[in-house]
C-alpha cells in the first residue's frame, strides 16, 4: 500500500468537517458559558445550528456531512463506558436513596415514555417515529443503541432526548415551586430521571448534593430503560 | 503533566476503548447495547478492584464533560425527520413536551414527599 491510497482512505473533506465539528463544538461551549449558562443556549443547540448555516453556505448536502463526521459516531461507544466511573461513585447514595429513591427514578422513568407513546398513538405515525420516543428520558448514548435495537430511529431519538432534557430544565423552575419541592435530593433525583445528563448539569449549578443525586438517577434510569425495553420487544415480538 | 502521566492518560483511553470492545463482543450473544455492557463490565471491574484509577477517573471526567461534542451530527441528522413529520411536527413535539412536564412533576412531588419530610425533622446542618 503506498501513500496516495491512504490518503484516498481518509478523505481530506473528512478531516475538514471533523476540525470544522470541533471548533463549532468549543465555540457553541464559549457561547454557552457568556450566557451564563442559559440553557437556550445549550452547547448541542448551538452547535447543531452552526452546522446547519455552514452547510447552507458551503453548498454540503447534510448527507455528505453525516458520513465525513461518521468516526465522532464510533468515538460515541468507549466515551459511554466512562459512565460506569460515576455510577461506581454514587454507589453508595443509590444504598441511601433506598427502595424510596428507586421507586421515584422507575416511575419517572415509566411514565415519560408511555405518555408520549399515548399521546402520539392517538395520531396517524409511522412506527419507528413512535419508538422513538420511548428513550426520551435515558442518557443519548444509551439511547442511540437502544432505539437502533427496538425498530426506531437514532437520530429522532437523539433530537427527542436533547430536547426533552432542555425542556425539563426549563420546566424545573416552575415545577419545583408547583411541588413545593425545595429539597436538594428530591430535585437531583427528579432533574436526572427525566432530562438526564442536561438535568445533571443543571443540578450541580443547584448544589452538590443534588448534582450526585442526578447523577445517580441519570445512571440508574440509563441502565434500566436499556436493560428492560430490548427484553420487552424481544418478548413481544 | 509528566511523561508518566501521559502515559496513564493513554493507557485509560484504551481501557474504555477495550471495555466497550468486551461489550461489543458481548452483544453478540447478549441483545443489549454494546456500549451499556461495556459500561456494566467496566462497573463490575471497579467493584472488583474496589476504587478508580487516577488516570481513569481524569480521562472518564474529560470525555463526559465533552458528552455533547458527540450529539451535535445526530441533532443535524433530526432535521430530515423533522422535514419529514411536517405538519405533523408539532404534534409529535407536543407529546415530548406534555410527558417532561408530567413526569417532572410526579417525580419532584413523590421525591420530596418521601426526602422533604425526614430533611426538614433529622438533618438541618447537612447541605452541600
Amino acid at each position: 500500500m503506498d501513500g496516495q491510497s491512504i490518503l484516498q482512505f481518509v478523505s481530506l473533506d473528512q478531516v475538514l468537517w471533523l476540525t470544522i465539528t470541533l471548533i463549532v463544538y468549543v465555540l457553541a461551549v464559549l457561547i454557552f458559558k457568556f450566557f451564563a449558562h442559559n440553557i437556550l443556549f445549550h452547547p448541542i443547540v448551538v452547535g447543531a445550528i452552526f452546522i446547519g448555516l455552514i452547510s447552507v453556505v458551503s453548498h454540503t448536502p447534510l448527507i455528505d456531512y453525516q458520513r465525513y463526521v461518521s468516526p465522532i459516531n464510533w468515538m460515541l461507544g468507549p466515551v459511554t463506558v466512562a459512565l460506569a466511573i460515576p455510577l461506581y461513585r454514587q454507589i453508595k447514595l443509590i444504598y441511601a436513596a433506598g427502595r424510596k429513591g428507586i421507586l421515584v427514578i422507575v416511575l419517572g422513568g415509566c411514565v415519560a415514555p408511555l405518555i408520549a407513546v399515548a399521546w402520539l398513538g392517538l395520531f396517524d405515525f409511522s412506527d419507528p417515529v413512535r419508538l422513538s420516543v420511548l428513550t426520551k428520558s435515558i442518557t443519548t448514548p444509551l439511547a442511540v443503541d437502544t432505539t437502533n435495537i427496538i425498530g426506531g430511529l437514532p437520530e429522532l431519538a437523539a433530537a427527542v432526548v436533547v430536547i426533552t432534557g432542555i425542556l425539563g430544565v426549563m420546566f424545573s423552575q416552575i415545577i419545583f415551586k408547583l411541588t413545593r419541592c425545595d429539597d436538594s435530593r428530591a430535585q437531583g433525583l427528579a432533574l436526572g430521571t427525566v432530562s438526564h445528563a442536561i438535568g445533571t448539569a443543571r443540578s450541580y449549578q443547584l448544589n452538590a448534593k443534588a448534582g450526585a443525586f442526578s447523577t445517580m438517577a441519570l445512571c440508574v434510569n440509563g441502565i434500566l430503560t436499556a436493560i428492560i425495553l430490548p427484553i420487552v420487544f424481544m418478548l413481544f415480538d | 503533566m509528566s511523561n508518566n502521566d501521559v502515559v496513564n492518560v493513554i493507557l485509560a483511553f484504551i481501557t474504555l476503548i477495550l471495555f466497550w470492545f468486551l461489550g461489543y463482543g458481548l452483544s453478540y450473544y447478549i441483545a443489549l447495547p454494546a456500549a451499556l455492557l461495556g459500561l456494566l463490565l467496566l462497573f463490575f471491574a471497579l467493584v472488583f478492584l474496589g476504587r478508580v484509577p487516577k488516570a481513569l477517573e481524569r480521562v472518564g471526567q474529560f470525555c463526559l464533560r465533552h458528552l455533547s461534542f458527540f450529539f451535535i451530527p445526530p441533532l443535524v441528522a433530526a432535521w430530515f425527520y423533522a422535514e419529514q413529520l411536517g405538519n405533523k411536527l408539532w404534534l409529535f413535539l407536543f407529546a415530548v413536551m406534555l410527558s417532561t412536564f408530567v413526569s417532572l412533576c410526579l417525580t419532584s412531588w413523590l421525591g420530596q414527599r418521601f426526602f422533604g419530610e425526614q430533611n426538614k425533622s433529622v438533618n438541618q446542618d447537612d447541605e452541600g
